[in-house]
């Protein structure tokens, strides 16, 4: 760069209006031998700026270094961590127990008419000669059962109207 | 709460600004990276409580540089020069030249040390991590017109310190 180039830039730098490409180009511009007089007391300034910026940056595996501090999570957060679900968790198992109780009652309802169920069909009579003589046999019982009902009445009326007239005979 | 994958995502990409704050404010490269480890595990530490903060890099930020200065506090002597990590390449050099520029940039670490704190981290992370103004701003937390009142006012007490060693030279 020309040396004039240089001092003008020079002092917009001490006057802090130079942009970051100007301050680049005026820290190489001092890298140089042979300056001229006036440039001379700040060449070890931008030299040293020069000298700086190549050793700023963190060491390399920096990364990986703290990463191995990180990972292990210590035991006691991991306790922590659990005790505010406990309750949620006791929640959801008496939740579950409930629902597999109703289920299992539900499903032995559905299945008993299954078990009990009687085809009746089997026992319907098919033929007229057949019904007309169960239904004179069934008949037949009911009347006989009527009859017997009657004169067990008739003899209870009996009995009792007996007790009657030897009360009032009595008296 | 900040998971593993989180803070490989979001926290940890802004290392370097965060090394560079380090840096600049113990004047140690070393000493920035454990400043930003760290922070880092702090961070990691924190994690569970991390939801309540608004701007998680301010935050960083500011326990980064919080951490510096504690470091910087406790070492009180300052007096390591430029040694292995400031030392200068031999190759093009003659060692009686070499010790010369060595000499020449001790004496000007010298004067930036000798600069207000401000000046100085406002001055090295323009001139030397070329951050933008607004970008120091935003790193230091401090407003615009102050980072160039701080960096016009670093320059300028360097160019006259430059000249009067160069003087009596």
């Amino acid at each position: 760069m020309d040396n004039q180039v240089t001092r003008q830039l020079l002092d917009k730098y001490f006057e802090g209006e130079t942009s970051l490409q100007e301050e680049r180009q005026l820290r190489q511009a001092f890298q140089q031998e042979g300056l001229p007089e006036d440039l001379q007391p700040f060449q070890p300034l931008f030299r040293y700026l020069q000298h700086e910026q190549q050793d700023a940056g963190l060491s390399e595996g920096f990364e990986e270094r703290l990463l191995q501090q990180l990972e292990p999570e210590p035991p006691s957060a991991t306790v922590r961590r659990m005790q505010p679900y406990r309750w949620v968790l006791r929640i959801a198992a008496a939740v579950l127990l409930a629902l597999g109780v109703y289920g299992v009652c539900q499903l032995t309802a559905e299945e008993k008419p299954a078990v009990a169920g009687i085809d009746w069909s089997k026992y319907e009579v098919q033929e007229p000669e057949e019904a007309f003589r169960l239904t004179q046999a069934a008949l037949l019982k009911a009347s006989s059962e009527l009859n017997q009902g009657t004169s067990v009445a008739a003899k209870e009326f009996d009995s009792k109207l007996k007790r009657v007239g030897e009360y009032l005979g009595g008296k | 709460m900040i998971t593993l994958d989180t803070f490989k995502k979001e926290i940890l990409p802004i290392r370097e600004k965060l090394f560079r704050v380090a840096l600049r404010i113990t004047g140690n490269p070393p000493e920035a990276e454990d400043v930003v480890q760290e922070t880092f595990i702090k961070v990691w530490e924190q994690r569970r409580e991390l939801q309540r903060i608004q701007n998680l890099e301010a935050w960083c930020m500011q326990l980064t540089k919080n951490r510096a200065i504690d470091k910087r506090r406790l070492r009180y002597n300052q007096s390591q020069g430029l040694d292995a990590a400031y030392g200068l390449s031999s190759g093009e050099t003659t060692p009686d030249r070499q010790a010369e520029l060595t000499d020449e940039m001790q004496q000007v670490r010298q004067l930036m040390r000798e600069l207000p704190e401000k000046q100085r981290i406002a001055m090295q992370l323009r001139d030397i991590d070329g951050l933008s103004y607004q970008e120091i701003s935003d790193m230091l937390d401090m407003p615009l017109n102050q980072v160039k009142t701080n960096i016009f006012r670093a320059r300028k007490g360097m160019r006259s310190k430059l000249v009067q060693l160069w003087t009596i030279k």
